[in-house]
């Protein structure tokens, strides 16, 4: 049960096996939502935030208050979801698609709205660029931010944004 | 935030909370829970392990502190020293030379090798009194025979040559042990000889063999040599374009002499105290006005030439087996390696960026630096499973380097705003040994560029 420091902020239970199971039922759906934007499958998504979990309750010794612990999750599942696309991403080049179980481009224009369009538009989006737009538009985070999480400078934040934003209002255009 | 930014930023929460919505949460509690009890089991497991070698390593330091306090006895005496300081020798050195050699008469001395020896033998020497102590950068060495004649490789090839010799029943090595001297790895052993063996020490000279010492030093029968073959290069052999002789500091003495132990005792302390300064690092500068820079190369590339293409924005150094000395098939073995610098023609392909959708191509490691004229650096590992065309973009005359199947690449995109980039990449064979501290080379070469002319 959560309880109130004298800060104001919310106290954990005092054990870490406590408050990480505290942390869980309040974020757990949250991060399996984030983490599934950055995959492409639920499966995978849950197993990043498990594996964040995990990570978390091994640092806990080192984590302040829980708005570190959260934060650490946060950057914990993104960074999970990168390594685990970038794993099938070399997995997916020697894929070679099956012409005959693939669906039609017609089918797959069929009851789709500009929610669906958006998102699979995001998907097919270069794996840098996925990451910089789901940061930014589902995180909120700001280019300087995202720059540090991602490891880059803040021009290629811009750059991949820049270039992201370009190719998704081409395809909204074109579906339109 | 625009019309599309809003509706993306709407999306990406709806789908968001779509996945969310289908979390099975309490079969995922469950799964954390086992995962936490592992990770107890798995704790608890290991400070039972650290315990035990903790006991181990405490019990052993007793014993190691025992046997070093019991008094240590030396059992030749060293003889006074002078401090010398090599002039014009190719591996500049430091150290104390034994009185009974540093004088009155000043060594033989040149680029490669540095000659003291009693001072009455400079020019009488009693039979059993001849002791000379020799440092030596041999660049030849024989083996039975005169057409026997090897390219000295490495300190190893040289280590294999004397094995050579004794498996043909010409040496006999004895206390081969390794060392280190001034931070350069070495290796220490005794060697005589059953017959003679001209230039078999090895030949200051790369020509043939020449038997009226300094120039060659030979192996006699009668005599011991106590020798140090010393890694003048802090790196192996495969990192090197062109041939990495050993540094020798030896004594060869008469096995009569009365005072050899006390040589031996000597040469060791001499050892103990050669200093080898660091080599300064050198400076490459393009002489290209599209791209002008400087650097300092990575050490490996420094014995390599570049190779400057005619666009001028491409320039390379590598070490294939074929550019390198290979005194025998097995010395192909070592990798081949590239370190390169272009700039791409056009707005670029994005290299570091756009990598990661490349096939073939996996990232392992990613990260931003900043560099001196307020520069950034994207810096990318990629290990290639594939060859990757054109993965780094093209000079202006279609040159495109290719990362090869079997690689691993450091690259590292320099941008400043209005300005073509510059991409600056080394390649390695993926696991190859010695290959370890390649990329913090690479890193620090990155770091070393300065633009303009």
């Amino acid at each position: 049960m959560t309880g109130t420091s004298g800060t104001g902020q919310p106290s954990l239970p005092g054990s870490p096996r406590a408050a990480v199971t505290e942390i869980f039922h309040h974020h757990y759906r949250r991060l399996v939502g984030l983490a599934g934007l950055m995959v492409d499958d639920r499966e995978s998504a849950e197993e990043v935030v498990q594996d964040a979990f995990e990570s978390l309750y091994r640092s806990w010794g080192r984590l302040r208050d829980p708005q570190a612990a959260v934060a650490y999750l946060n950057r914990s599942v993104v960074n999970g979801s990168r390594s685990r696309l970038r794993k099938r991403m070399t997995e997916r080049a020697y894929d070679i698609p099956d012409a005959g179980t693939a669906p039609s481009a017609e089918s797959l224009g069929l009851d789709r709205n500009e929610r669906d369009e958006l998102v699979e538009a995001l998907r097919a989006l270069p794996r840098r660029q996925r990451e910089v737009m789901v940061l930014r538009y589902y995180l909120d985070l700001s280019e300087d931010q995202i720059a540090e999480w991602l490891g880059i400078s803040n021009g290629s934040v811009k750059r991949h944004a820049f270039r992201a934003t370009e190719t998704l209002q081409k395809r909204m255009e074109a579906w339109a | 935030m625009n019309d599309l930014e809003s509706r993306l930023s709407a999306a990406l929460h709806t789908e968001a909370d779509e996945l969310s919505a289908a979390v099975d949460l309490p079969r995922a509690a469950v799964e954390l829970e086992s995962r936490l009890d592992r990770l107890e089991r798995d704790r608890h497991r290991r400070t039972w392990v650290i315990g035990l070698a903790a006991v181990v390593a405490i019990a052993l330091a007793v014993l190691v502190g025992v046997r070093l306090a019991a008094p240590h006895i030396d059992t030749e005496p060293v003889s006074p020293t002078t401090s010398y300081t090599s002039q014009g020798f190719v591996v500049p050195f430091t150290a104390n030379v034994p009185d009974w050699a540093a004088g009155p008469t000043p060594p033989v001395t040149g680029d490669r090798r540095i000659v003291w020896q009693n001072d009455q033998c400079w020019t009488d020497c009693s039979p059993g009194q001849d002791a000379k102590l020799i440092v030596l950068a041999p660049q030849v060495a024989f083996g039975a025979t005169e057409s026997d004649r090897l390219v000295i490789p490495s300190a190893q090839g040289y280590l294999d040559h004397l094995t050579a010799l004794q498996d043909a029943h010409l040496l006999t090595l004895s206390g081969v042990h390794p060392a280190t001297f001034a931070g350069h790895e070495a290796t220490v052993l005794d060697v005589v000889a059953s017959s003679a063996v001209p230039g078999g020490l090895g030949c200051a000279g790369s020509g043939t063999v020449d038997t009226a010492e300094p120039s060659c030093w030979s192996f006699l029968p009668g005599t011991r040599v106590h020798l140090a073959v010393i890694r003048a290069d802090t790196r192996p052999y495969y990192e090197l374009g062109s041939v990495a002789p050993p540094l020798l500091v030896l004594l060869r003495a008469d096995k009569g002499n009365p005072q050899l132990a006390t040589y031996v005792a000597d040469v060791d302390h001499l050892l103990a105290t050669v200093q080898i300064p660091e080599p300064p690092a050198p400076t490459y500068r393009s002489n290209s006005t599209v791209m002008p820079f400087t650097l300092v190369l990575p050490p490996w590339a420094t014995r390599v030439s570049p190779a400057t293409a005619p666009s001028g924005r491409l320039v390379t150094w590598e070490v294939s087996c074929e550019s390198a000395v290979a005194s025998s098939a097995a010395d192909c073995a070592h990798p081949s390696r590239i370190f390169g610098a272009m700039s791409p023609v056009g707005s670029g392909p994005d290299p570091v960026g756009s990598l990661p959708d490349k096939p073939g191509v996996t990232i392992v490691g990613e990260f931003s630096s900043q560099l001196v004229d307020r520069r950034s650096a994207q810096f990318a590992t990629v290990v290639a499973t594939h060859d990757v065309p054109a993965a780094l973009g093209c000079d202006a005359a279609g040159s495109c380097p290719v990362l090869a199947a079997g690689t691993t690449t450091r690259v590292a995109d320099i941008a400043e705003h209005g300005k073509p980039p510059l991409i600056v990449w080394e390649s390695w064979t993926t696991g190859a040994p010695g290959t370890d501290g390649l990329a913090a080379d690479f890193d620090a070469a990155v770091q070393s560029i300065r633009f303009g002319t």
